[in-house]
């Protein structure tokens, strides 16, 4: 059982949906086993990694464990995936960069001498720095090939897109004007006209044609 | 693979004209619609609306009070500017959800779900509202496919149209 350390589904937020391009594995398992095979990786005490991404479960956000009562509803699956990040901070790498320029005699080092310097400073400030952790929720309706994803950024659209075709196989297609107005299984003259569809001229005079003077006037 | 975006998607115009013809319609006493099912979906606009034109030219946004029936709205429409983003109330007997629209990605920003229901367990609150996610995104996908139909009809320059521009013409008359 859940015990009560799930949070409660999110009643606001931002979403993002995809169209699934293939099917997912009927079963739970297999669903709970290509979680846990790309499942989130601590870089708490990395020296070199700077960003981790993988999949958690609703209620262990370490990604140690997914349980099928969390993850596989009656009608959806829930789970989310987690992004860390690890930077040394901008103020911390300056007054090291200049403690160590000063250490080897106040000369200024060229481009290739300074990025040596900030990579001996990161291997060495790394481990110290706690990462940034951003945790997306995601939620997909298997019967109808689609997936929300509850967050806008870029980098979590090519995060999730890139995590989901390796865990699954299948690739995520963004539900965008063009790709929902394909969706519809429109008949096929209106999709001929789709095809070579201009934006239309809202504004009349500066369409060439006159505006008509009244909403009578354009009913006729 | 990178996902669409607006300037990746050929026809994400398409997602800005779905917020003007909800806009017309929502002012010119059509703001409801009717969905497979018998299911009736009201759809009006609220506090927030963005308009924007080509990417050289500068958004405009408008907040607060009813934006979308404001001097400055009509002013930028009338210099071919369309609603980029535009925040929506969609009312059902169901319930109602309150959310912005980005017109050319169709992403839903800040959604606000109905009330949940009374007296649910952990279990079933979670599904409620992921539910209420799911059924917004199926609500607005209806509706965008009716406006798909007219704009792609060939009735549409014929007579959506023309009513349209005369709806703009009647608010920029109202200007002077």
């Amino acid at each position: 059982m859940t015990d009560g350390r799930l949070d409660p589904f999110r009643r606001n937020g931002s979403l993002v949906r995809y169209f699934l391009d293939g099917e997912l594995p009927a079963s739970d398992e297999d669903i709970l086993l290509g979680l846990h095979e790309h499942r989130f990786r601590s870089i708490e005490r990395a020296a070199g990694e700077v960003t981790s991404v993988g999949w958690v479960s609703p209620g262990d956000p370490s990604g140690n464990e997914f349980l099928r009562e969390e993850i596989c509803l009656p009608s959806f699956l829930r789970f989310r995936m987690r992004i860390d990040r690890k930077r040394v901070p901008p103020v911390w790498m300056r007054i090291h960069m200049e403690a160590e320029i000063k250490a080897r005699g106040g000369r200024r080092p060229g481009p290739k001498e300074r990025r040596e310097i900030r990579a001996d400073i990161e291997e060495k400030l790394l481990p110290r720095v706690l990462p940034t952790v951003r945790l997306a929720e995601i939620s997909v309706d298997r019967s109808k090939g689609r997936l929300l994803l509850f967050g806008t950024s870029i980098s979590v659209r090519d995060e999730c897109c890139a995590l989901f075709h390796k865990t699954f196989g299948i690739r995520l297609r963004e539900a965008g004007p063009s790709e929902l107005a394909e969706s519809f299984s429109l008949p096929r003259e209106r999709l001929a006209v789709l095809a070579d569809l201009r934006p239309c001229e809202l504004h009349p005079w500066n369409s060439g044609s006159p505006a008509p003077s009244s909403p009578r006037e354009a009913e006729a | 693979m990178s996902p669409p975006s607006p300037e990746t998607d050929p026809r994400a115009f398409l997602g800005e004209e779905f917020l003007t013809w909800l806009w017309w319609r929502s002012e010119t006493g059509e703001a409801e619609y009717e969905l497979p099912g018998g299911i009736r979906v009201g759809v009006t606009l609220d506090d927030y609306l963005s308009l924007g034109g080509s990417a050289e030219e500068t958004d405009q946004t408008l907040r607060r009070g009813l934006p979308s029936r404001s001097v400055e709205a009509t002013a930028a429409l009338c210099t071919g500017k369309r609603p980029t983003r535009a925040r929506l109330i969609l009312a059902t007997p169901e319930g109602e959800w309150n959310f912005t629209l980005d017109g050319s990605r169709m992403d839903f920003l800040s959604v606000k779900l109905p009330e949940d229901e009374e007296d649910l367990d952990p279990q079933a609150l979670n599904e409620w509202r992921m539910a209420g996610f799911d059924r917004l995104v199926e609500l607005v996908d209806g509706i965008y496919r009716i406006f798909l139909e007219d704009r792609l009809s060939p009735s549409f320059r014929d007579r959506t149209l023309p009513r349209m521009r005369a709806w703009l013409q009647a608010r920029r008359r109202a200007l002077a």
